[in-house]
């Protein structure tokens, strides 16, 4: 348990200090948020506009809880592994899987703390939600499933890519493409076919829709079908296990 | 007693043997130089009594332990500096705390006798990223000296830093030096191996000179050196200074030469009138008493350090 909470602590606060994390964890999603809503939300009737703030709120939450599993994690673990941080820790009795347990949880707290402020921007800004109490717990329970398959991609990018910068330019890359490629910046329906697939597939994407379809009733399609449910958990639990793997192999492995 | 026996160790990277069927037993309590060239072998050996890397072949052993069942009693210093910047001082030490499984209470009254004992009390809440170079390999070196810890290892840890931070270093480990720590320094300056007890001089994956500082000196046969810097290097001066010189290849440095010799009053106003007459100039010359770095090239015909061309 100490080596756990000291890993989290310390991710944390590396998190916290860092002000580029910060501002592409929470303040670029916001600024798309106010972006969304002042500009590009004219046009809407107003008996829309509270779900639509309500979904362009949730399009960022996804962005930023993207953004954090993938690239905040694949930074600090580039970071570690250049200054040595592993070769140390390899000299003293740690088990990787309590530091790599440390790690992921300091990343779902982050990312969970980001998503709180976002709907706070969000709802101050009139986004509106229509949901039932087992609707919203559902909701939690798919978020944290999202944050661990960003995770499983930030822990592939920071242990297979040695630069720092190279693993911080995957990982923003993967993120800002895969969003766009797969709705989460914009409506389902507007999608061609081959990329709704990969929507339904990719599981930030899937993520974002099923939270949307419980949080306001509309993801372009039934995104809690029973198929596509558990197309998302076994995908996101797939991407987090095959990124610990890596991690655990790549940062940990005796030379 | 010996704290560390090491028997045929091999250890190779691809086709390149690194460790070439070493031996060596340390004492317990003994402060131990590895001294060598870059690329002798030296951090891969310290690597695998830290346990960071596994040999193809021989053994290890630690307090008749392997290394893996002995990480509870062995302190790891690596080069680089692996503390985080942005973290301060003490909230480094108390993560290494809570990893070494101290309680947090417990961490935070270790931790604060760690920075009494290194001398951070004033700066132990400033963030690491401003702390100079010699500060944050005192912080470095405090998460090594948890209790309990019974073997330091400490690899190249004055590189980069001033003399003055060297001097502080090394009187900080003259504080904890005890008759049941032992003390594993690794090391390419000459200087920093002066402070040990016992200094094994490495050279290709072998240990090829054991002994104490002096034994070492005395034991190649050398009481002086000319240092002799030059206005040019080249190979004219070289045969020039070479005529002078007893071991069999001149030592070259960053600007100059040095010249083997015991009979430095008669041979340096030789050298000078020699060179002069070939129309070069000596810029400075003088005597100084053989270092371990000299010892090193006396043997192996070898510098220690990268020369400046």
């Amino acid at each position: 348990m100490n080596q756990i909470s000291a890993t989290f602590i310390k991710g944390l606060k590396d998190n916290l200090m860092s002000i580029s994390s910060l501002f592409w964890v929470i303040a670029w999603p916001i600024i798309w948020l106010l972006l969304g809503v002042f500009v590009f939300m004219k046009g809407v009737p107003e008996a829309y506009l509270g779900i639509a703030k309500g979904q362009t709120t949730l399009s960022m939450v996804t962005f930023s809880f993207m953004i954090a599993g993938m690239t905040s994690l694949a930074a600090t673990i580039s970071e570690d592994r250049y200054k040595g941080l592993f070769l140390k820790l390899k000299s003293i009795p740690v088990q990787p899987w309590k530091e790599s347990i440390g790690r992921i949880l300091s990343v779902l707290f982050y990312a969970i703390i980001s998503v709180i402020i976002i709907l706070v921007v969000g709802i101050s800004l009139g986004a509106e939600f229509s949901f039932t109490t087992i609707n919203l717990f559902k909701s939690i329970g798919f978020l944290i499933l999202g944050i661990l398959a960003s995770a499983g991609v930030g822990l592939v990018c920071g242990s297979l890519i040695k630069s720092i910068q190279g693993a911080i330019m995957t990982a923003v890359g993967i993120s800002v493409i895969t969003s766009a490629i797969s709705g989460v910046f914009f409506d389902y329906s507007m999608l061609s076919k081959p990329l709704q697939a990969f929507s339904r597939y990719w599981p930030m994407s899937s993520t974002n829709q099923i939270i949307s379809f419980y949080l306001t009733g509309n993801a372009g399609f039934d995104a809690t079908s029973t198929s596509n449910i558990l197309s998302n958990i076994a995908i996101s639990l797939a991407f987090f296990f095959i990124g610990l793997t890596i991690y655990t192999k790549f940062c940990w492995k005796k030379e | 007693m010996d704290s560390i026996v090491i028997k045929n160790l091999i250890k190779k990277y691809g086709r390149k043997t690194v460790l070439n069927n070493l031996n060596l037993n340390i004492k317990e309590g003994e402060f131990y130089c590895l001294m060598g060239p870059n690329g002798s072998g030296k951090t891969t050996l310290s690597s695998i009594i830290a346990s960071i890397r596994t040999p193809n072949s021989g053994t290890v052993e630690i307090y008749g332990k392997k290394p893996f069942m002995s990480k509870d009693i062995i302190g790891y210093l690596p080069q680089e500096n692996f503390s985080d910047s942005s973290l301060t001082g003490k909230e480094n030490l108390l993560f290494f705390a809570r990893m070494l499984g101290y309680k947090r209470k417990e961490a935070l009254s270790t931790v604060n006798e760690l920075i009494d004992k290194i001398g951070l009390h004033e700066d132990a809440n400033k963030r690491v990223g401003k702390y100079s170079g010699g500060m944050r390999k005192r912080l470095e070196l405090a998460t090594i000296l948890f209790p309990g810890t019974k073997v330091l290892i400490l690899d190249e840890p004055t590189t980069g830093l001033d003399p003055s931070a060297r001097r502080n270093f090394f009187g900080l480990i003259d504080l904890i030096k005890d008759k049941t720590t032992t003390i594993i320094l690794i090391t390419h300056i000459g200087s920093d191996a002066e402070n040990a007890s016992m200094v094994g001089l490495i050279n290709e994956g072998i240990i090829i000179a054991e002994g104490t500082p002096p034994e070492l000196k005395n034991n190649t046969d050398l009481n002086n050196v000319v240092n002799a810097e030059t206005s040019v290097k080249n190979d004219h001066i070289r045969e020039i200074l070479s005529s002078f010189n007893r071991g069999e290849e001149l030592q070259e440095t960053d600007r100059g030469y040095k010249i083997y010799t015991n009979e430095t009053a008669e041979v340096i106003p030789k050298i000078v009138r020699a060179v002069e007459e070939k129309g070069y100039r000596i810029t400075q010359i003088g005597s100084e008493i053989p270092s371990l770095e000299d010892v090193f090239f006396k043997l192996t015909g070898k510098a220690i350090r990268e020369v400046n061309k």
